[in-house]
């Protein structure tokens, strides 16, 4: 038997191995050995947590390393915390990412630098693994910082266009603003509890006050630092920039794993957001709002890869209201159902974009139902899944952060379901525009190789059939996700819902006619287009609105890049050019008498000088040493 | 005697580079040789070091001035000496690709300098310290001012002016304190710091020291001297600065003002953190719209030090440990960033980013190692510079929380310039430099930089080799400071 603390270093390790072998042999590794060896290891370390999970009796295991920095009172360890909730994102990584690592050998096939794209993925996941298993914030955040670097890597992996780079940066930069919240709430909660390991904050955390400053700061700016991670608002316009990164980055780090960090800080923080009622009323808001801004402006994109950045950001929102309501579980297992059917709407994507020689825009595309259908199928099954149309996983994920909010916040739960339609009506527009109809394009269509679709139907299956893992009392289910996680966060043990049975059945009834209904009135609409709108410059102010984003990106190079770079540029002109300089000691007058001086110096010889200084020193050494 | 060994070994190196001037290689080779003992001896201090002061020798000098002879070391002089001796042999070497001048007098100009900074880490007595302060600088005035850019002259005055008026102060301070001690004066800093000054001699007197560090380190507004000094230096001259010299600022920090005027320093406490801070701002803002490479790594160096000096004068346990550990860890960046410039520089002929752009294609290595490096100047974790960090954001809210939110942007800005450099050096369409003949990264950078960015990793995924030895010298000096108000 292997030992459980063995496993639990392998499942990090495997992929870490990875990165260094691929990357320093890159030269000799083609897609093939590259790719195939990359996806061993992730499968690899996904069997090592599968047999961790299989071992697990529910409760908390430490897995102690090494000290990592100690000073004085302060120690923070290297070690993992394997619990319920560590295992089941170690899962998730580990197995999606085994089936997208697959995918790639397909999809980066012809590209001349595939290993350092093997190396790169299998060192994202690597450090998604160290933020999902550290023990203490600490290591959660090597992890923290060690995917946003990747994303940034990935992002930018083409690096010979100048606006992939740009997205790259803006993904960092933007991440690092979220990264301040995340540093001062770990040093805010270090000299509060003197520790930043888990289980001793929560515990500790736990026997204080609601409301308590100290703990609402902690908490708000641990959000600030998952808005950033998770593109919320207003930290999300990197998100769908990032889509510049191949399809198989953005089904892996931009849709099931990276962004879903923000999620899992919460709820492994879940003890102290129960104790701020104040924070989690912004975080239900900031979710729900974010929702809603993801879902309108879903609805008017035509890269069919900016469609789904967008709807990833809506459903982010869903899971952080969730959060917002305490109803962490529901969170957690949208999470799980998200990976699954955006993973696969992603890799559905990049089949297509590989079958029409890596066109993206859905205005180009149509009537490939027929040339991919596998494909096809499979994007039908996650469409329906994220639509929320039972028995797919998505309708039982969906139904439950619905269900706690309407009990929490009407309100909250109102703009919630009017973004739950305009989700059906962006993604069937989606499905319609580019599987139905007539092709408008002008490439030659073609099904992708069993290596892309293979994966393609796994995802399927496990979009169709994920809802299963937690099925709720109304239909006679048990909440297995539930109850697993509730044995790692106190937040998933404390939750409960109030509803008459007869009302969570009339909301699902009615959600899920009303989507119904939004799908066939997107069939009219988008079902047999050949033709699509124009530019936004010709619609009506709102609608112009919401096509241009919202104008947060014009926002921003107002408000923050413009400033940004004039100040820049400015305070190096006036700030050291005309004040710092000339004020202190500066090139005017008094350089210019004293350089009189200098250049004195500067006509003899050097070597005389330096031996002169030499020499003097030397005496007064030997002056010293003789006199004793 | 190995302390002696530690001055007179580059002395000794640099004293048959001036009477023999040998060729070019054996210069080098015999450059390379004495700062790879001295580093080794260094290695030999700390592997015996047992945790205490150590005394290694005390010499009547000129007894009437209170002037000793006494070299020895802590912990905390232990890191400077470590510094010292694990970066010179990176600096020397970088000679053997980026030449600069006469072999045979850069090399004896380093070493020089570099037996006066050990001398500065290991001087035990105030005069003594100002002596050897001084002299380290002299050879980098030549350096300067033979091998430097445009407008060296110009540029040499300013700074020979700066440290001129630094040094005055310093002098004028020691000469005071001196005087202060009974009879027979003494300036051993054991003596000084049994002084019991009244507050009102305090006040002042922490500035007038204080100003001779301000300006070694720099701190904003005593910094002008620094941008154009850096990026006008031979690249060897700057790496000595920036990744040495400015910590003689750092040093004499903890030496002078926490060890003499430790409620003077308590009562300037927030003036010269918030003064730390806008300056590390301020230089981090600057930076971002560079074309100059190495002007760009200056004033990320000074927005570095900046954070350094507000962590250190929390002169709280987490603060000074953190500044002294990003000492070393910002030597070690500094070395790599210069190398990585020159590097370009001798494939380009510019450190203008604006003329470069797209080289990664030619030279996929060096964009690696530069990324490696990039990952340590912008404080990911399990590189050098997180610990550090993390460490100084504590003292700092310990402090008040304010200023370690005013400090905290510095981790944003530091990835917008890093990346915005690493971006127009390395990634893009080809600029106009692509054209030329380049040749990726060779053997004898690699043999220069790989070892710097293990350091980066090693001292990164274990701090506490680096911790350790401050830990204990911190907590003695916290017993020195004024309980707080």
């Amino acid at each position: 038997m292997v030992s459980t603390d063995l496993l639990a270093l392998l499942v990090p390790a495997l992929p870490l191995l990875g990165t260094l072998v691929i990357g320093f042999g890159r030269k000799r590794f083609t897609a093939n050995s590259g790719g195939g060896l990359a996806t061993a290891l992730v499968a690899g370390a996904f069997l090592c947590s599968l047999l961790l999970f299989l071992r697990h009796d529910g409760g908390t295991r430490i897995v102690h390393l090494f000290n990592w920095i100690t000073l004085g009172d302060m120690n923070i360890p290297f070690a993992f915390q394997i619990d319920a909730l560590s295992l089941w994102m170690m899962l998730i990584v580990t197995g999606v990412g085994t089936v997208i690592h697959a995918y790639s050998i397909g999809y980066m096939h012809d590209d001349p630098r595939v290993a350092t794209f093997f190396a790169q993925l299998n060192l994202f996941t690597f450090a998604m693994l160290l933020l999902v298993m550290g023990s203490n914030f600490l290591v959660t955040y090597i992890g923290w910082e060690g995917v946003g670097l990747c994303s940034y890597l990935l992002i930018g992996f083409w690096y010979t266009n100048p606006d992939f780079n740009y997205a790259g940066r803006k993904a960092f930069v933007m991440n690092r603003i979220g990264d301040m919240g995340m540093v001062m709430a770990m040093v805010l909660l270090f000299l509060q509890f003197g520790t930043v390991n888990y289980v001793p904050v929560m515990g500790q955390a736990g026997a204080m006050s609601p409301d308590n400053p100290l703990i609402i700061t902690a908490t708000l700016l641990l959000f600030l630092g998952a808005t950033g991670k998770s593109a919320q608002l207003p930290l999300l316009t990197w998100l769908p920039d990032a889509m510049a990164g191949p399809t198989p980055v953005s089904a892996l780090i931009h849709a099931a794993t990276m962004v879903t960090a923000g999620i899992f800080l919460l709820v492994r923080s879940s003890v102290l957001y129960d104790l701020a009622p104040y924070t989690q009323d912004i975080v239900l808001w900031v979710g729900v709002a974010t929702a809603l801004f993801g879902a309108t402006v879903g609805l008017f994109q035509n890269d069919i890869k900016k469609v789904l950045a967008y709807s990833t950001v809506s459903q982010l929102g869903y899971m952080f209201a969730a959060l917002g309501v305490g109803a962490y579980s529901a969170g957690m297992f949208h999470v799980t159902t998200h990976a699954f059917f955006k993973a696969l709407l992603f890799l559905g994507a990049g089949s297509v974009i590989h079958a029409l020689g890596g066109e993206q825009d859905i205005r180009k595309m149509g009537g490939l139902k027929n040339t991919t259908k596998t494909t096809y199928i499979t994007f039908l099954v996650a469409t329906l899944a994220i639509a929320g149309i039972p028995p797919l996983s998505g309708f039982f994920s969906k139904d439950g952060i619905l269900a706690h909010t309407f009990a929490d916040s009407p309100a909250a739960y109102a703009v919630l379901v009017f973004a739950a339609l305009l989700t059906a009506l962006y993604m069937f527009r989606l499905l319609f525009l580019t599987f139905f109809g007539s092709y408008r394009g002008t490439a030659h269509p073609h099904e992708s190789p069993k290596v892309m679709t293979v994966p393609l139907v796994i995802l399927a299956v496990l979009s169709a059939v994920g809802g299963l893992l937690n099925i709720p009392h109304v239909f006679g289910g048990n909440e297995w996700l539930k109850h697993l996680l509730a044995t790692a966060s106190e937040g998933v043990a404390a939750e409960h819902l109030d509803l008459p049975v007869s009302t969570e059945y009339l909301l699902m009834a009615s959600t899920t006619l009303l989507v119904v209904l939004t799908i066939w009135y997107a069939w009219t609409i988008y079902g047999k287009k050949t033709t699509l709108d124009g530019e936004p410059a010709g619609m009506p102010f709102l609608k112009r609105l919401v096509a241009r984003k919202w104008m947060l990106d014009g926002l921003y190079a107002w408000l923050v890049e413009k400033p940004f770079g004039w100040l820049s540029r400015h305070l190096f002109s006036f700030g050291e050019g005309k004040v710092a300089v000339p004020l202190t000691i500066g090139t005017g007058k008094t350089t210019l008498g004293l350089g009189e001086l200098v250049r004195k110096v500067q006509s003899g010889n050097t070597s005389f000088y330096l031996f002169g200084m030499m020499a003097g020193v030397v005496v007064l050494l030997l002056i010293t040493l003789l006199s004793a | 005697m190995e302390l002696l060994a530690l001055i007179l070994i580059p002395l000794a190196a640099a004293s048959v580079l001036m009477a023999f001037r040998p060729a070019a290689g054996t210069a080098r080779g015999l450059a390379l040789a004495s700062t790879l003992l001295t580093f080794v001896l260094t290695l030999w201090l700390w592997y015996t070091w047992g945790g205490e002061t150590v005394i290694g020798i005390a010499k009547d000098w000129v007894p009437a001035w209170g002037m000793r002879f006494v070299l020895g070391y802590g912990g905390i002089g232990l890191l400077m000496l470590l510094l010292t001796g694990l970066l010179f042999p990176f600096i020397i070497g970088t000679g053997y690709k980026q030449p600069v001048g006469d072999a045979a007098l850069v090399n004896a100009l380093l070493l020089f300098s570099q037996s006066a900074l050990f001398g500065v880490f290991m001087a035990q007595n105030a005069f003594l310290f100002y002596i050897f302060f001084e002299l380290s600088l002299i050879p980098i005035f030549f350096l300067l001012l033979y091998w430097g850019g445009e407008h060296k002259r110009a540029i040499t005055i300013r700074f020979f002016l700066y440290t001129l008026l630094g040094g005055l102060a310093l002098l004028f301070s020691i000469a005071f304190l001196t005087l202060q001690t009974p009879a027979p004066h003494s300036a051993d800093f054991t003596a000084l710091a049994a002084l019991d000054l009244p507050m009102d001699t305090q006040l002042w007197l922490f500035w007038t020291l204080f100003l001779a560090f301000a300006i070694k380190m720099p701190i904003f507004p005593f910094h002008s001297w620094q941008p154009e000094t850096y990026t006008m230096a031979p690249t060897q001259g700057t790496m000595v600065l920036s990744a040495v010299m400015g910590k003689m600022g750092l040093y004499g920090i903890v030496l002078f003002l926490f060890g003499i005027v430790p409620a003077g320093t308590a009562h300037w406490q927030g003036f010269v953190i918030t003064l730390s801070l806008i300056g590390a701002l301020y230089a981090g803002v600057i930076a971002f719209r560079q074309d100059d490479l190495k002007r760009l790594v200056a004033y990320s160096s000074m927005s570095h030090m900046g954070l350094m000096s507000a962590a250190l004068f929390t002169m709280n346990a987490y603060g000074i440990s953190g500044g002294l550990y990003q000492a070393l860890a910002h030597g070690v960046l500094m070395v790599c960033l210069f190398y990585i410039a020159g590097m370009l520089f001798l494939r380009t002929g510019t450190n203008d980013m604006g003329r470069m752009g797209g080289l990664k294609a030619r030279m996929p290595r060096l964009a690696l190692l530069f990324m490696l490096v990039v990952g340590n100047a912008i404080s990911m974790p399990l590189t050098q510079s997180f610990p550090g960090e993390w460490l100084m954001f504590n003292g700092l809210w310990q402090l008040k929380p304010w200023m370690a939110l005013v400090g905290i942007p510095l981790i944003v800005l530091g990835a917008v310039y890093m990346l915005y450099a690493y971006q127009r050096v390395l990634l893009g369409t080809p600029g106009e430099t692509a054209g030329l003949e380049l040749h990726d990264a060779d053997g004898e950078e690699h043999f220069l930089l790989v070892p710097l960015i293990a350091i980066t990793f090693v001292v990164g995924i274990f701090p506490n080799t680096v911790l350790h030895l401050v830990d204990a010298p911190v907590h003695q000096l916290l017993n020195l400071f004024p309980p707080l108000p």
